[in-house]
């Protein structure tokens, strides 16, 4: 399943909507229910799904989904 | 500055927005005083860029308290075993206390219920010391010393003693109390709070000890020590956090009645308690982080 497959099924599993659709340009502010608390639970969710560990460095500077799932494919290419 | 710091949240880290206007909400007024105050302490020359980095170090501080409270709900156990172990790791770490007690400092208010311990302290505990005049107060753990700050504030002839084992936030505590010309009425020592060769019997009218039980090995220690020192007419204030998470947190308290039962076995009587948790808790969270207040005295 291809990154961005992978991403959308674990946004519908954290926020419990599947009408969530993953977009580059998706931030927090779009999302209902997408608040700090369900903001680690999102990324635990996805260090989990692609068996990688991020800073907090890492998670707190990106801007939007397209640049975690950027940082994703950098990361498994290491 | 309140209202930057507010905006660059919303336009860079949306997903903390949510608990900071909730805060705001329950608390309009308290929230910008508290809120302009903090920013103007951490920001003096108030420079964009430092905003900035405040709201980077309050995120990032707000994204690992989280994150440790899940581990903490799958793994049962606090992340550090023993104070000695925070302390090496945490109280003697200049870079990692800098990042840990600017961002405690601004979560004093952008945290709902860090902010209701605030009010608690303002509204329940302070007005206790009304009819008294040039009293001394010792303040234990300081941290960045928020809590002595607001009673000298209020009390233009209180002086404050204060220990803290961490040198850097001695210097923190220090810096922001000249900052608001208070320091000639405090004595910040590196000390351990619990050092039994400074304990002074029945020397103090007012004990403060915020934010300290739960990074002891044996918190009963801080009672008894507080027992001993608080004069008979005098209050402490005291909290402990519950089933909560954080880098130096020792003590594991279970519930409210755990820490009332330490509490009155050293002799001390609870005249006033708040128990608060933060809004957002999910239905699936087994352990609630809570903090609870204590305004105290010999029984």
């Amino acid at each position: 399943m291809e990154i961005k497959a992978r991403f959308q099924k674990v946004f519908r599993d954290v926020f419990d909507d599947d009408s969530i659709e993953i977009r580059d340009d998706l931030t927090a502010d779009a999302v209902e229910d997408w608040d700090s608390l369900n903001h680690v639970q999102l990324v635990m969710a996805l260090e989990k799904e692609f068996g990688l560990r991020f800073t907090t460095g890492e998670i707190i500077d990106l801007k939007n989904v397209g640049e975690f799932m950027a940082l994703v494919r950098k990361k498994m290419n290491q | 500055m309140l209202e930057q710091f507010l905006e660059t949240v919303k336009e860079k880290k949306p997903q903390f927005l949510k608990s900071i206007l909730n805060s705001q909400e329950q608390e309009p007024e308290l929230f910008v005083l508290l809120g302009e105050k903090i920013l103007a302490l951490l920001n003096p020359s108030q420079d964009r860029k430092r905003i900035e980095d405040l709201v980077h170090s309050y995120c990032s501080y707000t994204y690992e308290q989280n994150r440790l409270q899940f581990i903490y709900e799958l793994s049962g156990a606090y992340p550090a075993a023993s104070h000695d172990e925070a302390n090496t790791n945490v109280y003697q770490n200049y870079e990692v206390m800098l990042h840990y007690m600017e961002s405690l400092l601004l979560t004093q208010f952008l945290w709902p219920h860090h902010l209701q311990i605030v009010r608690f302290f303002v509204d329940r505990y302070l007005p206790y010391f009304r009819e008294m005049n040039n009293f001394l107060a010792l303040e234990l753990a300081p941290g960045h010393g928020l809590f002595g700050r607001i009673m000298l504030e209020k009390y233009p002839a209180a002086r404050i003693k204060a220990y803290d084992i961490s040198p850097i936030s001695i210097e923190i505590a220090t810096t922001l109390a000249k900052a608001k010309s208070l320091n000639e009425r405090t004595e910040y020592v590196v000390r351990d709070a619990l050092d039994q060769s400074c304990r002074v019997l029945n020397g103090f009218e007012a004990i403060i000890a915020g934010e300290l039980m739960e990074h002891l090995d044996d918190p009963s220690l801080l009672c008894e020590s507080i027992h001993d020192q608080l004069k008979p007419n005098g209050f402490g204030f005291l909290t402990a956090a519950i089933t909560a998470a954080n880098l130096d947190h020792v003590y594991e308290f279970k519930s409210p009645e755990e820490v009332r039962e330490m509490v009155k076995k050293a002799g001390l009587a609870i005249i006033d308690e708040i128990v608060t948790s933060p809004p957002s808790i999910k239905a699936s969270q087994t352990k609630i982080p809570r903090v609870q207040a204590m305004v105290i005295k010999k029984a």
